[in-house]
């Protein structure tokens, strides 16, 4: 409950940027469906208001070359896979993309994950993310980069026999650890569709296929005074899951 | 920009101002619509700098700010090139003219330019400018100073018959979101009888003819985004218009450097402007950004604790003009107790601070705040996940006096709850400011204070139990402040009031005290090589007698025990520097201070001589640099508290002997290398931060020990032990501090800063590495602003890891390396009457591990995002 209070607290703080910059009058006449009265106001010294008229129409903005920084929030999950656990929350997510050309951009896309359930910590990801636009609104994306866990088990006891562990070592399959801490490589796979708001704002959801490869470290509560470094239990965890979000995107 | 050359024909740069601005109030000194070289009008100057310097301890520069700038002699018109290619746009050329001491112009180089023919234009118009000389101090100087041509194409020219332009069209240009006119801006209308144009004058009024029917309205220049408007006037109708024109680029933190100050410390590093509130991993808080600088590491990076060339951190004073804070920053990563928007500028000094400075034996932190400027009128609100603040400036009807206000309210407890950690934290912070009188008789009121309250679950496992306070930290201030005297000569009068409240464990812990501290200093030029600067201050404090802690809490009892103070505590303070410049090119400061402690019975003095030299040994700007002196302090908490800010007097006093050398060189305009060497010595070190007790100390069980834990020293039967903390040892720390420095000048700043140290401690088996040490200390941040209001910037550090304790010694083992790296994206949006800032500031962007410095504890990955917006109305 309170992820999507949160959620909705991100959402809540920016859409009113969604709409500033964006001249009051009317669009150009090739939007017609956009055509609205123009609202003249008249300051106090009797010298009404006058805004510029658009210099471009709004979705040919869009397939200019440039930058555009964008948000969004998700929801998803990985799923369980050998002794990886079900991992699961709310996701925020920023994106700086660079508008290559009207059919490639390329962007670096940052996620932070509030886990909850049996798992509760952070999970995060940065990928550098290619998309193909086979039409200006949808995009299609395979992204590769790194990411990582800082999880511990949400209730239960710390790993059975650890206080006879000797040393760092690596556990099997069968074992389970009582958290993560530890990264690995990303890859993802998104589908995304931007609706043009403005000249300077566009939103739309996305689906994306997450995969997760992490090198799990946990302590057993041990130092070697030798090195003064901790014993360390290690595992690699293989999660898979998916997630559905939503865009927010200027330019 | 004055780049002025000394009375002996040595060119050198003054400090005439340095303020900042919000995008609301900016004046764009570089801008020099229709080639005028745009004098600062003296008002500014003399507020600029007062707001500079006025509160701060006086310092050497401050003598040197009588400038008078050059004045123009004929026109600085500079004509479009005739050869410009068709169909051009508005452009800008900006140059740096050296103004030589009989006013012709020795020197043009470009600084910013716009292409051919522009580039040539200027380059070749502008030495043929003519100057009346600048002044100091009445005799002539050679000046550096910036200027910018603006090219915008002639406006439009048609045949048609007077009485065939039947409407009107007039009113005003002007920005969108500050309002501000726009000058010298072509308008240009195109109706069926042809084209022409005007060009608004310096309040952005226009006017122009058109034919009855539809007029297509254009507006060219090179600050605003095309604009383009079609109106329809009917046969003799007068319209009235006020265009908001978008402009190319708002900068939110516009600092605008009115030359450069005159260094006379060797390892003072100033910063402002959006290095200071926009640096990547800040938050926005200018103190933050401190930890970014050479010679600085924290206990963790998340806590701003600062290790300055390896003291604790209650031996690094942190000042709001030259006033003690005793708490900078509000608990758990929090940010500084004081608004960002009252901070223009940063000091700091990791060490060979002057004499103006005492009590510390690390480093100086001093925010300065600034004073108003006249017409500015800003509100700020800003909002975030953690946090909502305001503030608001306001010139006061009918006098010549400003009242500033300023506060937050944080609500982190939010995001905690997220985390369900079972902890709760709110705090606040206020300041309200009055200003007032004249260039030669300034005066102001400062009203300004902070609380936190930290909770806990009672039940940690349960985090949904009841929450009850753990600590409350609170301090109000009262400062009033006068300066009489102009940059030459002053006297400086202040009196503060203060109040301090801290409590542990539900108050069980603690202390409260009320004090008054009276500060005086006079500046006074004896010769034009000499000057005199002494001054001086009398803290009294007065301790409540607080209860004593319960036996039960351990070793929270001794320690409470043995730091808090109660009684009347007393600092009196006395200082004398004498700037010499025997001849051009070198800077002498000797100075010496004395310093009493005294609480009860226990009094303790000390006589600090510090000098510092400046050398500039040729034409380039290339300096050499030394200093050396002697810091003494009263043993300090090593984390300050409000209230609890020294103890243990009976100790005796704190000393360390510095010495540093260093070069400082502008390698190009804009860019500039600092390098120096420093040696401190410190005997005795008191009350340092230790965690890893010798492992003859840990008593494990078996082979292992348990991390996480303090290792308590406790041997079978015995009682826990903190008399450690309060042991004499002899201190050493010695390095190298490199930094590479963009100035932001053309949207983009950043700097290298790199750190070579060791610090150790010496007790009965010798030299071992202090806990907190690293050997290197790399930082790296970059800002860039992108078109459409678009700002993106990041750091990157990376250090060595702190020493562990192992079977082979203390402190014999390192740590793993830790790296970090902060991203920052900004967005302005302007609407008509106002600006909305949106940005999202990520600390430690990879969640990379980081060791919280205990010997063998767990290591801690955390992320923190911040997302806000910001309305300046």
């Amino acid at each position: 409950m309170r992820s999507l209070i949160f959620a909705a607290s991100l959402m809540a703080l920016v859409p009113s940027v969604a709409f500033a910059g964006e001249p009051e009058q009317a669009p150009s006449s090739e939007s017609p469906t956009r055509l609205q009265a123009e609202r003249e106001a008249v300051e106090d010294d009797g010298y009404e208001i006058r805004l510029s008229l658009p210099s471009e129409d709004d979705r040919a903005a869009w397939l200019q070359p440039g930058l555009r920084v964008e948000l969004a929030v998700e929801y998803g999950v990985l799923l369980p896979n050998g002794p990886a656990p079900r991992i699961g929350g709310f996701t925020a997510h920023v994106r700086p993309r660079l508008r290559i050309d009207e059919l490639w951009s390329i962007a670096a896309t940052f996620g932070y994950t509030v886990a909850r359930g049996d798992f509760q910590g952070v999970r995060w990801s940065a990928v550098v993310e290619p998309i193909f636009h086979p039409i200006p609104s949808l995009g299609v994306s395979l992204a590769l980069g790194y990411g990582g866990l800082s999880v511990t088990r949400s209730s239960g006891s710390f790993p059975a026999g650890s206080s006879t562990e000797t040393g760092s070592r690596t556990l099997g399959d069968d074992e389970r650890l009582y958290g993560c801490s530890g990264g690995g490589w990303v890859s993802q796979a998104r589908v995304e569709y931007l609706a043009v708001v403005g000249p300077l704002f566009s939103t739309g959801p996305y689906l994306v296929a997450d995969s997760q490869w992490t090198g799990c470290e946990q302590s057993f509560g041990k130092t070697d005074r030798e090195t003064g470094e901790q014993a360390m239990g290690r595992q690699w965890w293989l999660s898979l899951g998916g997630a559905i979000g939503w865009w927010l995107s200027w330019r | 920009m004055a780049m002025t050359r000394r009375p002996r024909a040595t060119t050198a740069f003054l400090a005439a101002s340095l303020f900042l601005s919000t995008g609301a109030s900016a004046s764009e000194l570089r801008d020099v619509p229709d080639a005028a070289v745009e004098q600062p009008p003296p008002a500014s100057v003399d507020s600029a700098s007062g707001a500079a310097s006025e509160v701060s301890p006086p310092s050497v520069e401050t003598a040197a700010q009588a400038v008078v700038p050059p004045q123009p002699l004929g026109s600085l018109a500079i004509a479009y090139p005739p050869d410009a290619p068709p169909g051009a746009g508005p452009v800008s050329v900006t140059v740096l003219i050296t103004i030589g001491e009989t006013g012709d112009v020795t020197a043009v180089e470009l600084r910013e330019g716009a292409g051919e023919p522009f580039d040539s234009a200027v380059l070749d118009g502008a030495k043929s400018f003519r100057f009346s000389p600048a002044t100091l101090g009445g005799k002539p100087v050679a000046v550096a100073v910036p200027f910018t041509q603006s090219f915008v194409p002639p406006p439009p020219t048609s045949e048609a018959a007077d009485e065939k332009l039947d409407a009107l069209i007039e009113g005003f240009v002007v920005e969108r979101g500050t309002r501000r006119p726009v000058a010298r801006a072509v308008v240009a209308a195109s109706d069926a009888q042809g084209e022409r144009g005007t060009t608004t004058d310096d309040e952005g009024r226009f006017s122009i003819p058109v034919a009855a029917g539809e007029s297509k309205i254009r507006i060219l220049s090179n600050e605003l985004r095309p604009f383009v408007r079609v109106e329809t006037l009917k046969p003799g109708e007068h319209l009235r218009v006020k265009y908001l024109a978008d402009r190319v680029r708002h900068n939110p933190y516009e600092s605008v450097v009115i030359g450069e100050r005159d260094r006379t410390e060797i390892s003072r590093t100033t910063l402002s402007g959006r290095e200071i509130h926009q640096m990547p991993g800040s938050m926005g808080d200018p103190f933050r950004v401190v930890g970014a600088l050479p010679g600085v590491t924290q206990v963790m990076t998340l806590l701003p604790l600062p290790i300055v060339r390896g003291s604790s951190p209650g031996d690094t004073g942190i000042f709001l003009d030259g006033m003690r804070l005793p708490l900078l920053f509000h608990l758990l990563g929090g940010p500084s107790v004081i608004h960002p928007e009252m901070i223009e500028r940063v000091d700091f000094y990791p060490g060979g601070f002057p004499v103006t400075y005492g009590g510390y034996t690390g480093g100086i932190v001093d925010g300065r705040t600034a004073r108003p400027r006249p017409g500015e009128n800003p509100i700020a609100i800003d909002v975030n996940q953690d946090q909502a603040g305001v503030f608001a400036r306001q010139p006061i009807p009918g006098t010549a006096m400003t009242a500033t206000v300023a506060g937050r309210y944080g609500y982190p407890g939010l995001m905690l709850s997220l985390l369900n950690l079972g902890i709760s934290l709110d705090y606040w912070d206020y300041q309200a400011r009055l200003d007032g009188g004249s260039p030669r008789s300034a005066w102001s009121v400062f009203f300004f204070g902070a609380r936190d309250e930290l909770k806990t679950a009672q039940d940690m496992t349960d985090p949904s139990s009841e929450m009850t306070t753990q600590a409350l930290f609170a301090f109000h201030r009262l400062d009033l402040r006068w300066r009489l005297g102009d940059e030459e000569r002053h006297g400086d009068y202040r009196l503060v009031f203060g109040y301090d409240k801290t409590a542990v464990a539900g108050d069980q812990v603690g202390t409260s005290s009320y004090f008054v501290d009276p500060q005086v200093s006079w500046l006074v030029p004896l010769a034009s090589w000499l000057q005199l600067n002494v001054g001086g201050e009398l803290l009294v404090r007065d301790i409540a007698d607080q209860p004593a802690a319960p036996a039960t809490m351990g070793m929270v009892t001794e320690a409470s025990q043995a730091v808090q103070s109660s009684g009347l505590l007393i600092n009196g303070g006395v200082f004398l520097q004498t700037p010499l410049r025997p001849f051009d090119g070198l800077l002498v400061i000797p100075g010496v201070r004395g310093d009493l402690y005294q609480h009860e019975a226990t009094r303790q003095w000390s006589v600090d001589p510090r000098m510092t030299v400046r050398w500039k040994p040729l034409e380039r700007e290339l300096w050499l640099k030394g200093v050396v002196g002697r810091y003494h302090q009263p043993p300090r908490l090593f984390v300050p508290l409000p209230g609890v800010d020294q103890s243990m007097h009976e100790l005796g006093l704190l000393a360390s002997t510095q010495v540093g050398l260093g070069v400082e060189a502008q390698l190009a305009p804009g860019i500039e290398l600092d390098l120096q060497g420093y040696y401190n010595h410190k005997n005795p070190v008191v009350f340092d931060l230790q965690i890893n007790r010798t492992l003859e100390d840990m008593q494990p069980s078996g082979p292992w020990t348990n991390p996480g834990e303090l290792p308590s020293g406790d041997k079978p039967g015995e009682e826990s032990d903190i008399s450690r903390f309060f042991e004499k040892r002899v201190g050493r720390s010695y390095g190298l501090e490199v930094i590479l420095r963009k100035r932001d000048d053309s949207g983009v700043y950043g700097w290298l800063a790199y750190t070579l140290s060791q610090s150790e401690r010496r007790d009965e088996s010798g030299w071992a590495p202090f806990d907190f040490d690293r050997t290197h200390i790399f930082n790296a941040v970059l800002g860039v602003r992108l078109p459409r209001n678009w700002e993106i910037g990041g750091r990157l550090m990376l250090q060595s890891g702190t020493p562990l304790t192992t079977i082979y010694g203390y402190n014999a083992s390192r740590s793993d390396w830790q790296f970090r790296a902060d991203l920052r994206v900004d967005k302005r949006a302007v609407w008509n009457r106002w600006l909305l800032d949106f940005y999202v500031d990520i600390i430690n962007s990879t969640v990379a591990a980081e060791s919280g410095g205990l010997a063998g504890s767990n290591a801690l990955r955390y992320v923190v995002p911040t997302i806000g917006l910001r309305a300046v109305l």
